[in-house]
């Protein structure tokens, strides 16, 4: 029971904020970015395990011929991507110097990087929060997580018809916008995340 | 290739029944020591009156001899031969002690011996077919797999065979006279800790494998002949006080396998009657996968030509020819009708498993007797489900839900291995799995048959089979599946049982998480017995937007917290969360059908639809929010804000959005496994909360005039400390100046009593400084508020 109780706790938290109390500054992911990162996720994911050509043996005898199936139209596949799926948006950060849905990005925020910077240049730097607890996944990425799993939990069977039927059409289009956004908004599906190098606006941030 | 010897060593230790299960791996290189220290024993163990070593000389010896005639095929001069060879040894005295256990307390329940007999066949059967996966010289000996039952009446003799793995002469001392050591010790001190009651015998022994024993319950002596692939066939023989071993003079008869052959006790001559066996085989090993023969007579009509003589009776025949004897239709047309006494092998058992048969052919009776048969449980199950998966990898199911949970079950939690059974293609493979289903769901028990899985690699390998998250993903499914679909008073018996798996699940397992949360149930404001979340949603007004919960150590605690006050005076719902992990399950979903969660200690709450009154009010009582966050209570909270939630207190404390609330600061620092010096949980612990004041209430009022006419009143200033420090309490926090805040409690006390503040304590004197008042603290509190 302690030794549960210890994971649990462990899960709230990594629920942390930079803000520390009330509604200001944060802004969670809306049902379109969600679904977004998603699909770019699994893709990612099918493209890592398409790239095999090996052959499920199925069945042992020895004199009937194996049944022999294609790992890459296989439903083997297809669990083992989804299997852990949303965890990878735990590796987003959420950069604030940036407002639409490119705001979620792997890779530590330009803001933080400039941060981390002056810490190691001796510079005391005060965020409210313990320094161990700066790179932990923010409330708003572990909301995402969150939020990645209801989709996908509802959304599963549409996933899977996809997966064995209509993979010619994009993952973004068949389950973003044709079904999960059918009616609501779908403006960040269109959004593409700017050229590195971007130094922009981090100061305006800090 | 040494290591491989070594495998085959401890397979072949694990042979003849679980009784070896314990003996690890190790032991077998102090075989020789051991061998040592079983003779020494025997000096000690033969005090106690009977010589044991001398049980098989002179005037004993005769006997032996005459029971051993009853095996077949034993001439005088193998006898004599066997008179000499026979080496005796003495039991260990932890087997001694543990055989009058099981005498002792099962005497009333006798007839269980042929159970677990039967049981420990079907082991070593399952064991030789197992290993013959790998290599099928194993079954060059026999390729029959069955367990046979024959008795002789006039010898009074019962002899159960199969053509399992069977023992070496090392296994033959190792497992019936010695137990591993940890076995013994675990099944004595749980019989110490349980009651000792013959039920709990009765279910305990199959399960530490010392089954065998039961055998003297019915016999007074005991001969185990034995034939292993890698060694000869030796006679065990056993009267309960000392055994000896022999190597057969017959030869490899049994050509593999085990034949236990009982000498029944007076009493127990009935197990001598074909019907007594049929109905215990029915009783307790129907389920059992291998066939079940027993040698039987029925009287068959057969025609018979009329001038021949009879044909020889078929008891003669060779136990292997299983040919009933038909000599029907003769070339003769001379024939009449006989009736004739046919003896052969019947089947007992319908040896097809339960879960390859088609659900709709299963009885509901036959499914809990399957489940007695496969879990010793003595009790029927809560429900089950059995199933057919299709799809990639095809496999056949049978899951239970056993009625209860063994208490500790959460102390071991993600430790224990799975309890269902792994069969490839009706092969028992394993039932040590660990991953075929997740944590929270290892109380499910059953069995798994795929027809998919490669049958020929070890356990391990197949331990990390792909296929394998397929069939858990599937189990999970119809697991859940099984569950939502009881029906309310089982789902009741399910909840009792099983909530903090369900809860766990939640967390552990975000793919079904909302599948799980179909399956929670809380206490609630409105029901008196606990509800679904759906049910809640349906009860929900259109203005409520959220599922409100608060979370504390009970119902009572939390129908008091000034919390809910508001909510339920607006004519809300509210969920009470009582158990340790509920709030932690809750913060895991987010949204129940398209509804938000609101925790009612954390901020967010907000019931008002007056928007401007309560613009009006935030304004009306600044003075008194800024005061107190920026003088009075500086260092205490973050800030101070009007409340619309509050309806009878005059102030509570907040926990923050993304903040701990007293509930959980309460978890989180009783939580005995935990670091030292955690800068997370230090973080939260130290975040200040936000003081929501109740506008409406006399107190604030008074202060807020207060404050207005003087924000540096010393007595304004000490009420918001004590404010503070109640609404800590009152809200589930833990006070941390508790001292403090006795002393001020107690000046107050001295204050309505009218007893100077400087009066001294007079140590010499007996008298106490009422004390007594000390459970009237709150009351007080308020009218010393009202005073001033």
């Amino acid at each position: 029971m302690i030794m549960l109780i210890k994971s649990v706790v462990f899960i709230l938290l990594i629920v942390n904020s930079l803000s520390t109390s009330s509604e200001d500054g944060v802004k969670y992911a809306n049902k379109c970015e969600v679904c977004k990162i998603l699909a770019e996720e699994l893709e990612g994911r099918l493209l890592e395990t398409g790239k095999t050509s090996e052959y499920l043996e199925i069945g042992y005898s020895i004199d009937l011929p194996k049944k022999k199936k294609e790992y890459k139209k296989s439903e083997l596949r297809l669990v083992e991507s989804l299997d852990g799926l949303c965890e990878r948006i735990l590796d987003y950060n959420i950069h604030k110097e940036r407002t639409d849905s490119t705001r979620f990005a792997k890779g530590m925020s330009q803001t933080f990087q400039t941060l981390h910077g002056l810490v190691n240049k001796g510079v005391k730097v005060e965020l409210g929060i313990p320094y161990e607890l700066w790179d932990k996944p923010s409330v708003e990425i572990t909301n995402m997580k969150t939020q990645c799993e209801d989709l996908l939990e509802t959304y599963e069977s549409d996933i899977e018809q996809w997966y064995f039927n209509d993979q010619a059409e994009s993952l973004g289009s068949y389950l973003c916008k044709d079904r999960a956004l059918k009616d609501s908004d779908q403006t960040c599906l269109d959004e593409v995340s700017p050229p590195k190098g971007d130094m922009g606006q981090i100061h305006q941030e800090l | 290739m040494l290591k491989l010897k070594y495998l085959i060593l401890v397979v072949l230790a694990l042979s003849f029944s679980p009784i070896a299960e314990r003996c690890v791996a190790e032991d077998l290189e102090d075989q020789e020591d051991d061998q040592e220290i079983l003779k020494t024993f025997t000096v000690d163990a033969t005090v106690e009156g009977v010589s044991k070593e001398g049980a098989v000389t002179d005037e004993n010896a005769a006997y032996v001899a005459e029971e051993r005639i009853k095996l077949d095929g034993l001439n005088a001069a193998q006898l004599r031969e066997l008179k000499e060879q026979a080496e005796t040894f003495t039991f260990q005295a932890e087997v001694n002690r543990m055989m009058k256990l099981i005498i002792n307390s099962l005497y009333r329940n006798k007839e269980i011996y042929l159970r677990e007999l039967i049981s420990n066949a079907s082991d070593a059967l399952d064991k030789i077919r197992l290993l013959a996966l790998s290599n099928s010289n194993l079954l060059d000996a026999t390729n029959e797999l069955s367990i046979r039952i024959k008795v002789n009446k006039e010898s009074r003799m019962l002899h159960i065979t199969d053509t399992g793995i069977g023992m070496t002469r090392e296994d033959l001392v190792r497992n019936l006279g010695t137990i591993a050591k940890s076995g013994t010790a675990e099944f004595l001190s749980s019989l110490n800790s349980g009651d000792g009651q013959d039920k709990n015998m009765n279910d305990m022994i199959g399960q530490f494998g010392v089954g065998f024993y039961s055998a003297f319950l019915v016999a007074d002596k005991v001969l185990v002949t034995t034939k292993h692939n890698d060694d000869k066939q030796y006679i065990w023989e056993s009267d309960a006080n000392s055994f000896s071993i022999v190597e057969d003079p017959r030869g490899p008869t049994l050509k593999r396998g085990t034949q236990i052959s009982l000498q029944l006790k007076e009493e127990a001559m009935d197990n001598l009657e074909i019907n007594t066996l049929k109905n215990l085989v029915k009783k307790y090993s129907q389920f059992i996968n291998f066939p079940i023969y027993l040698w039987s007579s029925k009287t068959e009509t057969v025609d018979e030509p009329i001038e021949e003589d009879e044909q020889p009776e078929s008891e003669e025949k060779s136990e292997d020819d299983d040919a009933a004897v038909e000599d029907a239709k003769e070339e003769t047309p001379k024939t009449k009708k006989v009736d004739k006494t046919v003896w052969d092998w019947e089947i007992l058992n319908n040896n097809k498993p339960i879960w390859t048969r088609k659900s709709d052919d299963v009885e509901a009776n036959e499914y809990s007797e399957f489940y007695k048969a496969l879990t010793k449980d003595t009790k029927d199950p809560l429900t089950y489900t059995h199933f057919n998966a299709e799809g990639e990898v095809s496999f056949k199911s049978l899951l239970y839900v056993p009625s209860a949970q063994p208490s500790d079950t959460f102390n071991k939690y993600g430790t224990v291995t799975d309890n269902i059974k792994l069969y490839v293609r009706r092969v028992f493979i394993t039932d040590e799995f660990t991953d075929l289903l997740p944590k929270y769901l290892s109380f499910l028990q059953g069995i798994v048959d795929s027809d998919d899985l490669p049958l020929n690699v070890s356990r391990e390998v197949l331990q990390q089979h792909k296929l394998l998250k397929i069939i858990k993903k599937k189990l999970i499914r119809k697991a859940l599946d099984m569950l939502k679909k009881l029906d309310a008073e089982s789902y009741k018996k399910f909840w009792a049982e099983y909530s903090t798996n369900i809860k766990l699940g939640i967390i552990e397992d975000p793919s079904n998480r909302a599948r799980l949360a179909k399956l929670l149930r809380f206490q609630s404001s409105v029901e008196e017995t606990p509800t679904s979340l759906a049910d809640y949603v349906k009860r929900m007004s259109e203005k409520q937007e959220h599922i409100y919960y608060i979370a504390g150590s009970s119902k009572a605690e939390l129908e008091r917290s000034p919390f809910v006050e508001g909510i339920i005076r607006k004519g809300y719902e509210v969920l009470y969360l009582i158990e340790a992990v509920d709030e932690y399950t809750l913060s895991a979903i987010p949204e129940f059908e398209g509804k938000k969660f609101q925790n009612v200690a954390k901020e967010g709450v907000s019931l008002t639809e007056n928007k401007e009154k309560a613009e009006e009010l935030k304004v009306q009582f600044e003075p008194l929010t800024k005061w107190f966050g920026e003088n009075a209570l500086k260092d205490q909270i973050s800030k101070a804000v009007v409340s619309d939630r509050l309806a009878e207190s005059p102030c509570a404390l907040v926990a923050g959005m993304f903040g701990w609330t007293g509930n959980m600061e309460r978890l989180a620092l009783s939580n005995a496994h935990q670091k030292a010096d955690d800068p997370q949980r230090e973080f939260y612990l130290k975040q200040r909360k936000s003081l929501e004041i109740n506008p409406r209430h006399p107190l604030i009022k008074d202060l807020l005039r207060r404050v207005k006419d003087d924000p540096e009143d010393q007595k304004a200033k000490d009420i918001a400390v004590m404010l503070f420090r109640t609404a800590t309490l009152r809200s589930g926090f833990m006070l941390q100046e508790s001292a403090d805040f006795a002393e001020s409690v107690e000046a107050l006390m001295r204050q309505s009593l009218g007893i100077p503040l400087d009066e001294k304590v007079s140590y010499d004197d007996e008298e106490s400084i009422g004390d007594q008042q000390a459970e009237e603290e709150e009351e007080e509190n308020k009218e010393e508020h009202d005073e001033l």
